[in-house]
């Protein structure tokens, strides 16, 4: 478990995603909250969002995914520890296969 | 004559009867196989059983998909990575390669779920041209809105 008191701002890439971000908060209030709190405190910590984190690889290195519920409210951010801040990128809706 | 595996030390069902607490004991850390005639049965600490099968079923998925590769045959283990370049697969099954290693050795086979989980993702996201594109595109801190709590 992370003892890492630091915590991170979050930041939407543009008001478009604040929307999308808003919407998904409409729908799905608690479980946004307990995102919202991650990004926050561990962003990167997989121990604390067991089966939500993924870490995209290739072109999307450093891109992270959580995923909001398990269908496929999801959102996608990277995290710029100099600023301790968090980025996210796009928030919205990812069919699972 | 029982052949013995994973240093397991072999007893008879009378055995087991008659000192039941001391050999449920000593199954914790070594495996005690009870030979019945033809029939054994293998007493294992449970953790270590899941640990095996995890190896032979990650073990199973690398060599597969290593021979699909080789091949330049359609994965039908990881039947995703069709969104992924050339590159991308390859990546993917080095560090299949190198993970599986280090999880052999330390037994700690998360690691491997957790990289076929991002690598899924990478190849979803691929898949999703629209998500891919704003995941890709250059950003523009002068237009970072903060969240508002």
């Amino acid at each position: 478990m992370s003892t890492s008191k630091t915590r991170y701002n979050i930041v939407f890439q543009s008001s478009r995603v604040e929307k999308d971000w808003i919407a998904l908060e409409k729908k799905f209030s608690d479980k946004v909250t307990e995102c919202k709190e991650f990004l926050k405190s561990n962003p990167e910590d997989r121990n604390q969002a067991v089966g939500k984190l993924k870490k995209l690889k290739g072109k999307y290195k450093g891109i992270l995914q959580y995923d909001i519920t398990k269908d496929d409210a999801r959102i996608w951010y990277r995290v710029d520890r100099k600023r301790n801040r968090v980025i996210v990128k796009y928030a919205g809706h990812h069919p699972n296969w | 004559m029982v052949t013995t595996f994973l240093s397991d030390i072999v007893i008879t069902p009378t055995e087991l009867r008659t000192k039941q607490k001391h050999w449920l004991d000593r199954a914790t850390e070594n495996v005690i196989t009870i030979a019945n005639g033809h029939k054994k049965l293998a007493l294992i600490d449970r953790e270590r059983v899941s640990k095996l099968f995890a190896q032979k079923h990650y073990s199973e998925l690398v060599i597969k998909y290593c021979q699909e590769i080789e091949k330049k045959k359609k994965s039908d283990t990881f039947p995703w990575v069709e969104f992924l370049n050339n590159e991308g697969k390859l990546e993917f099954r080095d560090e299949l390669l190198v993970n599986i290693m280090i999880a052999i050795t330390t037994d700690e086979w998360l690691s491997m779920e957790n990289l076929i989980e991002d690598w899924k993702a990478t190849a979803e996201t691929n898949s999703k041209p629209k998500i891919a594109k704003a995941l890709l595109a250059k950003e523009d801190p002068s237009k970072y809105v903060n969240i508002k709590d």
